[in-house]
This record gives structure tokens, C-alpha cells and sequence, in this order.
């Protein structure tokens, strides 16, 4: 028995919390706009004085802030456009890690000194877990609050068809756009990352409007062979492990966007009081997004690795074989193998960095072709025979 | 450096030994079973000639005919037996049933039995009336007979055909389509056979390979 | 590249010795490196795109042929490059043989290399711990032998290694990050090893079974047998199954009418020929496992009863022949008869079972799965069925090449009505019906381990991301004249460097760590040496 008041009052939730998303868009954008003005404005009452008119974003030089050093920690230049130190330490003071290849011989030998070094630590207490900009806060807060919505939306539609909504292509793209949009979230208070927010929201939100739109189907019931708990923590898993993958992928087209930014920059010298221009300016430099994406994908893949595994036991239980080369299957296998191989190339010397940023692009490519192309595509040549 | 060629042996082995596991595996995929599928009848024709000295006894085979009459095995201990598996849906056992059941008019000293399997006993008879087959077949529609030769030589596909030596061990199996010449040729053999006489005092040494 | 020397002038066979030797190092050393890794994984992704694009046979031959009749000049090509068994075609398999290869050859050395290390205590500290990317110093009136005392017993506390040393400390942790590595990595080889197990000594079968009917495992009793490479029919365990009843059970109203509610088959089944048989309630996802050997219950029809007399007054045919659905939401389903011995001419009838059969715009369809109105019509056929000539068929498949219709028309029968066929061929009674199910069995010695190897490979890959190894060095100096730290408080004895270092900080969040330590250092200082009013300094670099 299907609750219809129960399922239009979960499609009324849907729609209000697509509302609330782009009213957020609309925060983050205002958000960027202001600080972009600030930008301009610093760097217009900085002048040509300071070295290399680094936008803020970049690593405050060690000698400022030395100089400046309270106890306390970093109070960063006055005029770096209007930003909180909380948000200067998210963007850019995180100190890089030496290569893997480097290792500290023992017996009095010195390490050299990390390639990349950054300034050091900022004091923990200085940096709190909020964003400090008004924007940012406002539509980070409406963030959440369509997360909740959405949840709810997801939860009344589940109550109404007395079954996990996760049974159809309506109810995968709200799942997955509900596990990307909690992937934001998520960052966000883990590693400060609250700029994502934007660039994750826009495709959430097209992604939902076409599926409310085009894609709708009513509540209804699943097929009872499908009807197994496994199903539950397999799809769930899946589901997951995409939204993270959807996260990591934004934050890959950043960062190579960033990247090429910074190469032409450097390339054109470097020293052009531009520098990285546009919104990228008002972004984390590219590092900080390269690793930002690897993080996503670390929390990922082994969400993916347990899904496939969930999904090979239930399908031991139902059909007799824990694997059997089905498109499905397949296709899952792929995205695992190619997501391996980025954090392979991770480990790579001359694979890092713009190669590994394609090859998650590569992943996610597989992740989409899984979810649209299979059981849109390839499923309808009934490649699952069930009886001989 | 060398440091590192030494312990390179040691993967090297293990990953052969890994190697040799997984090729066996790789080259592994569906056999006969994929063309199988709603396909009857279909396997690979071949056959084995035991030697006298390397038979396995046939197990005691018993049922009820086509026509309800009881049939036992063992009652037919001291003459050659040739047992065919066979179905009325079976394509290649409905194309050697001419043979099979002119060689049983030919051999009258052998003892042909047929075990008809997944059939109905009507089709079944009308499969004997048609093709003229003179010898009882047992009906085993659950496949009980064919599963009592289990643990000697179990037949592979249906048709399959055996024959049973004088003292009761399964002397050559056959699987698939048996001719009339090759089955011919087996059956002298298997009645030349002297299994347990001095084949020297008889002047033969055993039967020769079929 | 190799650490080979030359070979004496007059050696030339030492040299040519050497060279293989030093070329297979050189090539042992390419495979096992990370960049042969990377491509091997990405061949290893492209090659099973085309495992899932085109129909492959394992899974649903049909559509092979389907292909083939579809591309009659693209399909034997493709077939030859095994292209519709992708998963066991020789070149699939050497991409996985040798990056697994490459995985163990990196692996092992790897393994031996951690069992050494893990018994050594931590590296001397350096000397200039400010050029570590993450160090603070403090100053204390704490002595310099005190204060290493102190950070020494806080950092074992927190379960770090330490060594003490003259003027420093170092720690090391974290060692279960490069031991959840490997066991990743060695799960992954006995992933392989499992899944090889089951692909050798494992097999997989189909059998269709009436109710009423008994079948044997065996090769002769399974409908389809794909068989492990080393299994030969005598492998197979030797139970019988027979079905006494199928029961099936729909949702008969609501908005899910229709809708299945429940399965069973009752089975009795025994494990060797001739011993007692038990008694079995077989239901979705509860298989029935006997010696080993499961048994799934997959899929259930009807299979119409019919008897055929023909031309000459006898019976001809009288069984239970299987129809296969064609829909699930009413079970319409279709199917053949066969009587290729009918007198005169053989006979065949093709055509739909109907459970619950109504008329809709004049056609008829089943609205219901359970048989409430059962309805069979048949079209009838005489001539040569085609089943002589040697070349199997499938009992599903009427080949009507070498037949012609017969006049009658397909009118749908009831239970127990007939058809009278012309010209005196004879007459097919339908006599009722009985269902069936479609059984899965399944050994798989290897399934088990497989399950196994896969959790410790989860355990292994979580272990390595949440892990990260990290040192911390201390040192500990009597604070000099001449240091900023020392002008900033009355007399402070010693002025304490920490530094640290990490390795591989996959998940990040060291800095947050080695900020707690410094903290908790500081806190502990106080406590050993309570400070005067003027606060400790704290310098960042």
C-alpha cells in the first residue's frame, strides 16, 4: 500500500530542498563576489610593494609571519582581502608533505629540507572549524538545510512505498545527489573546504531538476526478489562511495583548471600582479585541491571496495555465484580497477598531479557510465538470462 | 643493487607457482555446458577400450522395463552386456538406433539393454516401434542407473554406451554417436575377451586396443 | 643498471651469462615497478570493457548467436579474437597473471623488508630538526635530561617507540599503515588463488525438474553442466533430488496483485543412490546445500500435461512438457511438443500456456500468474521434425523447416479437451497441468576463501588509508645566553626542539596530531617544573 499523501509530501520536500540548494548557489556566488571585490581592492592598495602581488590564497611568507608571530598564531597582512585567519589557515598554510621517496637515514644525518615547504603550522587555536565569511556561512547553513530536507524527502518516500527509496533511476539520482551534497557537507567541517560548495551544488542541483522533471517515476514497489537486506547495505554502500567520487571529480576539474592557471602563470614569469585571475584567485591553490581530491577518493574506494563486495555476497545468496561478469558487475570492476590505478599513479613519481587528475576524471566517467549506461543501455539486451 | 637481486628469487618462485595455478584457471571457461543450454544431446564423441586387467566392476544395475518387467544386471553375468543411455528427445541416439539395433540382431549372444532417461514411456515405445530396436531398454526417468555408475564410469552425455565384459567389468565406454562398424569392432573384441582364463592356453593374449 | 661487473676480457661466455642474467634482473625490476603497475591496471580496465559491451557466451549464449546472425561477417571475427568470452581468453588472462605477478614481486619483497625493519628501533634524531616540515620550539625551566624524560614518557605513553639518545628522543609509530598495505595486497593473491580453486575444482549446473520428477547430479541428469577444468563427470557429488510439490503464492489484490508473495518447493532429496531420501522446503535465497553443493531454487513454470495418440490408435505421447514464461507478470509461456515417432508422419505442436487466460481486444493474454482459467492453444504441424540427422536440438524449438500445418485451428483447450487432428493423424489431449522449477547448483570450493581474502582486503585497504607512520624527534638543549627564547623568561634551563615527520599521510590530519602533542607536551612540562608567571613561548617556524 502506497501512502500518496505520504509521496507527494516527499515530492514537495524534494522540490523545496532543490530550492533551498539554489538559494545557497546564490549565497556562495554573493560570497565569492565579495571577496573578490576585497581582492581587487587589496591588491590595489598593495601596490607593487609586495613581492609578487600574491593573491590571498597563496602561502603568507615565512618572514611576515615571523614578524608578525603573537601568541596565537597567524594574524596574516590586514589587507588579505578581508578573509578570517581561519580561512587564510584552510587555504593554503597546510604544509606539504615530503615525497614518499624521502626518508630519514639514521645516524646524525640531516633531512633536507622538504621540497615545497610552506610555512609552518598555524596554531590549532586560531583556526576554527567555521567559515569566517558572512556569505560563506549563511549559504553553507542553507546547505545543510536542504541536506535535511532532502534526507526527509527520502525518508517520507520510503515510509510511503514501505521499502528503501532506492528502486528506480528517480530514486538513485536523488540518493547519489543526497550522498554528494552530504560529501560537501562533510569536507567541508573535516578539511575546511567550504568553497566547494558552488561547484558541487550546481551539478546536485541541475542533476535534481532534470530528475524531478524528466526522469520522475510515482512511488511504487520493488520487485520482492529484490526484497533482501543485502540489497540494502550494497546499494547504500554504492551509493556512498558515489557521492564521494561526485565530490572528487568537482574538486579534480578545480584543481586542474587551478593547475593550468598556475603553470601559465609561472610560465608568464609570474610576477604580473595578476597572477591567477577570475575565481580561481579566491580558490585554495592547486595543492591544496590535488589533495582535497585524493582525500575524497580515499574515503571513496573503500566504500566502493566493500559495495562490491556486499554486492558479490548478495548475489551469491540470490543467484548461486558471487560473480558472474555481468555488465553491472563488470562495469563496477572497471571503475574499482581505474580508481586503483589513480592512487596508484599517486604513489608514482611523474604521475602525480595533472595525470592523476585525469585518470579520476577516467574513474568517473566509469562511475556514470555504471549508473546511466548500464541500466539504461546495455541492461535492455537482457544480458541476465535467469533461467537456461 | 645486489641486495635486491637476492630477494628477487623468492617472489619469483612464488609468483610461478602463482603463474601455473591461474593459467590452468585462465584457460578454464564454459565447456560442452554453454552450447548445452536447451540443446540435447550434444558431447564429445570418444571412447575407451579398459584393458582385461584394468576393468572396473559395473555396479549392480536393476529396474523395471519399459514394459514393467523387472530387469537385474547380475542375472546376465557370464555374457557380454552393451548398455546404451539413450532418451527419445536425443537427436544423435535416435540417428545410431538403426545400428544399435542391428547390431543387436547380429550379436544374439550379447545382451543389449538400453536406459532410457528424462523420456515418458510412451514416446519411448514409440521411439522402439519406429526404429525397430528388439532389445528392452529400463526406465529410468531420474537417472538412477546412470548415477549408479557414478563412482566406475559414469556416462558423460547422453547417448553413451558401454560394454560390459563376461564377468561382469565395464569393458570399453563409449560417449556420443556410436557407428555401426566402431561399436562392431568392439564388441568382437570384448568376445574374444577370455577375462580370468590362461590366455596362453587359449592362444590369446587378451583383446587388442579398440 | 644492474650491479654487474664487467667479466675479465677473455670471458666472452661469462659475459653473455651475465648479460641474460642482468637483462631478466632488468626485467624482473620493469614488471615489478609501479609505472608496469599502472599500465597493467589500466590495460587490465579496458580490456573488460568489451567483456560487458558485447554478449558473452558464459552468461547468455543465446544472444551470442543472436549477434552472430545479426553481424554474420563482424561475428567470427570478433569470435576468433574471443571476443564473446572475454573473461577467459588467454590474453585477458595474461594481463591479470602478470599484474599479479608484478603485485607479488613488489609485495613479498616488501613484506620481508617491514618483518626486518619492525624489529629496529627508530632512527637517530637529526641534527637540525627546525627543517622538518612540521616543528616547534618550546623553552622550560625544566632541565635539558628532565624534559627528554618527560616528552620521552609521554610519547610511549602514546604508544610510540622511543629511543633515547644523548640530548634527543625519537619516536616512530604507525607501522600497521605498511602492514595493512601488504595485507591488502596479499588478500588480493588469494582472491586469485580462491577464485582459480573454483574455476578448477568448482562447477556450476541447471536443471529444469518437473514436479513429480526425480533427477541425479550427474552429467547425464543436469540440463547444462559447466564444469571446473578439472572435474570430470565421476566428480560430481552423486545426489538425487526429487520434487513432490511447487507452491506458489501472488498478492491477489490490491496494487500489487500479481506480485509474488511466496515460493516453495518441497524436495526430497538424498545424498547417494539408494540411500534414504529427506525432505526439504527449497525457497528463494534459502538454497539447499547437500554434500556440500548448494542448490537454488531460480525460477518456476508450468509444464502442460498432454497425451498424443496417433494414427494408428496408440499413444504416442504422454508427459509434462515444460513451457517457459515469456512474461513474469501473468506467466504466459511458451513451448513445443515433439512426437517425432508419431504414424504416419510426425507430429508437432507449437504454442502458449495460459495461466489465467481472458480475452483482451480479441487476443488472449494470462492476467494472473497463479493457473485459475488454465488455457493451452497450440498450433499443430506434421512432417519430419528434423531430429534424425544427428544434430541436436533444443527441446524448446520446433524446427517446422521439413513440416507443414495442419488445417486445424488453435483453438485454446481447457483442461481435458482435444484436438482432433485431420486426415485421421490422431489427437492431442491436454490434460492438465504441472509446474516446474528451475534449480542452480552451484560448487564452488573456493568461495569461501574467496569471501575471506576479500574482508582481509577491506580490513587491509582501511587500515593503510587511516594509518599514517609518523616520527617525532625531540632534543632537548641547555638553553645559551645568546637564544631569543632565553631573553624572553628568567632563566629557563633548557629549550626543547620538537619536530615532525611523516610519511605517507594518506588521510591527513598529522599536523592536528603533532599540535596535540605539542600541547600535551607543554602541559606535562608545566607539571614537572611549574613555570613562573611569564608563559611559555612558543615558536613556530
Amino acid at each position: 500500500m502506497v501512502g500518496s499523501q505520504l509521496a507527494n509530501a516527499s515530492n514537495f520536500t524534494l522540490d523545496l530542498a532543490i530550492a533551498v540548494y539554489a538559494v545557497a548557489m546564490l549565497g556562495y556566488a554573493l560570497d565569492l563576489m565579495v571577496r573578490g571585490q576585497a581582492r581587487v581592492a587589496g591588491m590595489a592598495a598593495r601596490g607593487a610593494g609586495r613581492e609578487g602581488g600574491e593573491p590571498a590564497g597563496e602561502p603568507v611568507p615565512a618572514e611576515a609571519l615571523v614578524a608578525a608571530a603573537a601568541p596565537g598564531g597567524l594574524a596574516g597582512p590586514a589587507s588579505a582581502g578581508g578573509m578570517s585567519p581561519a580561512d587564510l589557515a584552510a587555504f593554503g598554510a597546510e604544509p606539504a608533505e615530503p615525497s614518499e621517496l624521502a626518508d630519514l637515514a639514521g645516524g646524525g644525518t640531516d633531512a633536507g629540507p622538504p621540497a615545497g615547504l610552506s610555512p609552518g603550522s598555524p596554531d590549532p587555536a586560531a583556526t576554527s572549524r567555521w567559515p569566517g565569511s558572512r556569505w560563506l556561512r549563511r549559504a553553507f547553513a542553507l546547505t545543510c538545510a536542504g541536506l535535511v530536507l532532502q534526507l526527509a524527502a527520502m525518508v517520507l518516500r520510503g515510509i510511503a512505498e514501505h521499502r528503501l527509496p532506492w528502486g528506480n533511476m528517480f530514486e538513485f539520482i536523488v540518493a547519489i545527489s543526497c550522498a554528494a551534497v552530504l560529501a560537501l557537507v562533510g569536507a567541508a567541517v573535516r578539511f575546511r573546504s567550504y568553497y566547494m560548495g558552488l561547484f558541487v551544488l550546481l551539478p546536485v542541483v541541475v542533476a535534481l531538476g532534470v530528475d524531478v522533471t524528466i526522469v520522475y517515476t510515482a512511488a511504487g514497489p520493488l520487485v520482492p526478489a529484490l526484497q533482501s537486506y543485502w540489497l540494502g547495505v550494497h546499494v547504500t554502500a554504492m551509493i556512498i562511495a558515489m557521492g564521494m567520487f561526485i565530490f572528487g571529480a568537482v574538486v579534480t576539474v578545480l584543481y586542474l583548471l587551478a593547475e593550468r592557471s598556475e603553470r601559465r602563470a609561472a610560465a608568464a614569469g609570474g610576477a604580473g600582479p595578476g597572477g591567477t585571475g577570475g575565481i580561481l584567485a579566491l580558490l585554495p591553490r592547486a595543492q591544496a585541491l590535488d589533495r582535497l581530491a585524493y582525500r575524497a577518493v580515499l574515503f571513496a574506494f573503500p566504500a566502493w571496495t566493500f559495495g562490491v563486495i556486499a554486492g558479490a555476497i548478495w548475489a551469491d545468496h540470490a543467484w548461486g555465484r558471487y560473480w558472474g561478469w555481468d555488465p553491472k558487475e563488470t562495469w563496477s570492476f572497471i571503475t574499482w580497477v581505474v580508481y586503483a590505478s589513480f592512487l596508484h599513479a599517486r604513489a608514482t613519481a611523474g604521475w602525480r598531479g595533472r595525470r592523476a587528475a585525469v585518470i579520476q576524471l577516467a574513474g568517473f566517467a566509469c562511475v556514470l557510465f555504471n549508473l546511466v549506461g548500464i541500466n539504461l543501455w546495455v541492461a535492455g539486451l537482457h544480458s541476465y538470462a535467469g533461467l537456461h | 643493487m645486489d641486495r635486491l637481486a637476492r630477494p628477487a628469487r623468492r617472489p619469483a618462485a612464488v609468483a610461478l607457482a602463482a603463474c601455473v595455478t591461474a593459467v590452468a584457471a585462465a584457460s578454464c571457461s564454459a565447456r560442452v555446458g554453454a552450447a548445452n543450454q536447451g540443446f540435447v544431446g550434444a558431447g564429445a564423441a570418444s571412447s575407451h577400450y579398459y584393458p582385461a586387467g584394468s576393468r572396473a566392476i559395473a555396479p549392480h544395475v536393476r529396474g523395471r522395463t519399459l514394459t514393467g518387467l523387472p530387469f537385474s544386471l547380475a542375472a546376465d553375468r557370464g555374457s557380454v552386456v552393451v548398455l546404451n543411455f539413450w532418451g527419445s528427445w536425443c537427436a544423435p541416439c535416435r540417428r545410431e538406433a538403426p545400428a544399435l539395433a542391428a547390431l543387436a540382431r547380429r550379436f544374439p549372444q550379447v545382451r543389449f539393454v538400453g536406459d532410457d532417461v528424462h523420456d515418458s514411456a510412451a514416446s519411448a515405445a514409440a521411439f522402439q516401434r519406429a526404429f525397430n530396436v528388439g532389445y528392452p531398454s529400463l526406465n529410468d526417468p531420474g537417472e538412477q542407473v546412470a548415477l549408479a555408475f557414478h563412482g566406475t564410469v559414469p556416462p558423460q552425455a547422453i547417448p553413451t554406451t558401454l560394454v560390459i565384459d563376461r564377468s561382469g567389468r565395464i569393458a570399453a565406454v563409449m560417449f556420443g554417436e556410436v557407428s555401426y562398424v566402431g561399436l562392431r569392432a568392439v564388441i568382437e573384441t570384448v568376445l574374444r575377451d577370455r577375462v580370468g582364463q590362461a590366455a596362453a592356453g587359449r592362444g590369446w593374449h587378451g583383446a587388442a586396443g579398440a | 643498471m644492474t650491479a654487474d661487473q664487467p667479466a675479465p676480457a677473455g670471458q666472452t661466455d661469462a659475459q653473455v651469462r651475465l648479460g641474460l642474467a642482468g637483462w631478466l634482473r632488468w626485467g624482473w625490476r620493469q614488471l615489478t615497478s609501479m609505472r608496469t603497475a599502472l599500465v597493467l591496471l589500466f590495460l587490465l580496465a579496458l580490456a573488460s570493457i568489451p567483456g560487458s559491451l558485447l554478449p558473452q557466451e558464459g552468461i547468455n549464449p543465446q544472444a551470442v548467436s543472436q549477434y552472430y546472425a545479426a553481424h554474420p561477417a563482424l561475428a567470427p571475427f570478433l569470435g576468433r579474437l574471443s571476443a564473446f568470452n572475454v573473461f577467459g581468453a588467454p590474453w585477458f588472462a595474461a594481463i591479470y597473471l602478470l599484474l599479479f605477478t608484478s603485485l607479488a614481486g613488489c609485495v613479498l619483497p616488501r613484506a620481508f623488508r617491514l618483518a626486518r625493519s619492525a624489529g629496529q628501533p627508530p632512527p637517530n634524531a637529526p641534527r637540525h630538526l627546525s627543517r622538518l616540515p612540521h616543528s616547534v620550539r618550546l623553552s622550560t625551566p625544566a632541565g635539558p635530561d628532565e624534559a627528554l624524560a618527560c616528552a620521552s614518557g609521554m610519547l610511549a605513553a602514546r604508544r610510540f617507540r622511543t629511543r633515547r639518545g644523548d640530548g634527543w628522543v625519537s619516536a616512530e609509530k604507525g607501522y600497521l599503515h605498511e602492514v595493512g598495505n601488504l595485507v591488502f595486497h596479499i588478500a588480493l593473491l588469494g582472491l586469485l588463488a580462491s577464485v582459480a580453486l573454483g574455476a578448477l575444482v568448482g562447477y556450476k549446473g541447471n536443471r529444469l525438474l518437473v514436479a513429480g520428477d526425480t533427477f541425479a547430479n550427474s552429467p547425464t541428469g543436469l540440463d547444462v553442466l559447466r564444469p571446473g577444468r578439472l572435474i570430470s563427470g565421476g566428480d560430481l557429488q552423486p545426489f538425487s533430488i526429487t520434487l513432490d510439490r511447487f507452491t506458489a503464492r501472488y498478492v491477489s489484490a490490491g496494487p500489487e496483485r500479481g506480485q509474488p508473495a511466496y515460493f516453495g518447493a518441497a524436495l526430497r532429496y538424498n545424498t547417494s543412490p539408494g540411500a534414504p531420501m529427506r525432505p526439504y522446503n527449497l525457497q528463494v535465497n534459502h538454497p539447499l546445500i547437500v554434500d556440500g553443493v548448494r542448490v537454488f531454487l531460480i525460477g518456476h513454470g508450468y509444464a502442460p500435461v498432454f497425451k498424443v495418440t496417433d494414427g494408428t490408435g496408440a499413444v504416442v505421447y504422454d508427459q509434462a512438457t515444460p513451457f517457459i514464461p515469456l512474461e513474469q507478470a501473468g506467466l504466459t509461456s511458451a513451448g513445443v511438443v515433439k512426437v517425432p515417432d508419431a504414424r504416419p508422419e510426425g507430429l508437432g505442436f507449437a504454442g502458449v500456456f495460459l495461466p489465467t487466460a481472458v480475452g483482451v481486444n480479441g487476443r488472449l493474454a494470462s492476467a494472473f500468474p497463479a493457473a485459475l482459467f488454465p488455457r493451452v492453444s497450440l498450433v499443430s504441424y506434421a512432417g519430419n521434425l528434423g531430429m534424425d540427422g544427428g544434430q541436436p536440438q533444443s527441446v524448446y524449438n520446433l524446427d517446422i523447416s521439413r513440416m507443414h500445418q495442419l488445417a486445424v485451428r488453435p483453438v485454446p483447450l481447457a483442461p481435458g479437451q482435444s484436438i482432433t487432428l485431420p486426415q485421421g493423424r490422431g489427437k492431442l489431449t491436454f490434460q492438465g497441468y504441472r509446474q516446474w522449477v528451475s534449480l542452480a547448483i552451484t560448487y564452488d570450493p573456493g568461495q569461501f576463501p574467496a569471501l575471506i581474502s576479500a574482508i582481509a582486503a577491506l580490513a587491509g585497504l582501511i587500515l593503510s588509508f587511516a594509518v599514517r607512520r609518523r616520527r617525532v624527534f625531540i632534543r632537548a638543549l641547555q638553553a645559551s645566553a645568546d637564544d631569543e627564547l632565553a631573553a624572553a623568561e628568567p632563566a629557563p634551563h633548557a629549550v626543547v626542539e620538537v619536530a615532525g615527520l611523516t610519511r605517507s599521510d594518506a588521510a591527513g590530519g598529522f599536523e592536528e596530531e603533532f599540535a596535540e602533542l605539542v600541547g600535551q607536551l607543554r602541559g606535562a612540562l608545566d607539571r614537572v617544573a611549574p613555570a613562573s608567571d611569564a608563559p611559555v613561548l612558543v615558536k613556530g617556524e
